[in-house]
């Protein structure tokens, strides 16, 4: 999701994964007693991006 | 078999229909207020000024907000909108010389974001018809775009992206919150619309 946000000439000035499971915690604790460590990272997580579109001028600071 | 792309969105709306009906029924995602500012933290006064039919059937997975407000008389975007808390967050940000334009597939959502329009005097906020994929918004028109757990729902993710370029204006900030996985989903996985809706 992320690559194709920047495939659109998008500037991707923040990505902030704030690790608040999706699932209860509880629920979480039972995945990560049941899941092996090694596919842990196949539990979904929310993000959070900014990303901003280019102004054309070179400075995608520019609002 | 890959998914329908029609099917997965009649499927959707069914859910999000029933969430509108009754938010409190229990799902296998979170709802309302007090989720999204005790784990999400949205600032609970401004939840508390909100009708709570705007709230209640809150069923976001982030803050896109808390990437930067919009500001007074900005033309915001909301890519499936839903109920609208970040649509009456981000109008109350813009205030009346600027403009939300919600975007929902879903009737229910649709009825109740417009009653809600009204219920709290923000005619600035403007719920459309249509698609992620297909926005009904003219190109530029938005100095953000703005989306909460829906780019997940979408099979063509890269189209979703493709219009929210479009219709953002150079300089345009883009603000989403959404859920990502670190590794592929499986193919049986990927064909399996039981999983896109839960």
């Amino acid at each position: 999701m992320v690559e194709a946000a920047a495939q659109k000439n998008m500037r991707i000035t923040h990505i902030f994964e704030t690790h608040v499971p999706v699932f209860p915690p509880e629920f979480v604790d039972f995945l990560r007693r049941v899941v092996p460590a090694d596919r842990h990272d196949e539990l979904v997580w929310p993000v959070v991006v900014l990303a901003r579109k280019s102004n054309g001028t070179g400075d995608d600071h520019a609002g | 078999m890959p998914v329908d792309a029609e099917r997965l969105r009649e499927e959707i709306r069914k859910v999000y229909s029933e969430v509108v009906r009754d938010p409190k029924r229990g799902y296998h995602f979170h709802t309302g207020p007090e989720y999204a500012v005790e784990r999400l933290g949205y600032p609970a006064q401004a939840l508390a000024e909100l009708p709570g039919s705007v709230t209640a059937p809150f069923a976001g997975v982030g803050n896109p907000l808390a990437m930067g407000e919009p500001r007074p008389g900005e033309t915001v975007v909301d890519i499936g909108a839903g109920s609208g808390m970040d649509t009456f967050l981000a109008a109350r940000s813009v205030g009346p010389t600027g403009r939300v334009i919600a975007v929902d597939m879903t009737d229910a959502m649709l009825d109740r974001g417009r009653e809600s329009a009204a219920l709290s005097g923000t005619p600035w906020v403007e719920y459309r018809k249509g698609l992620a994929e297909a926005l009904p918004v003219s190109d530029g028109a938005a100095d953000l775009v703005i989306s909460n757990g829906v780019i997940n729902l979408a099979l063509d993710k890269d189209g979703v992206f493709r219009e929210a370029f479009r219709v953002l204006r150079p300089g345009g900030r883009l603000q989403i919150a959404d859920i990502v996985v670190h590794h592929d989903i499986p193919p049986a996985a990927r064909e399996d619309i039981a999983i896109w809706t839960a």
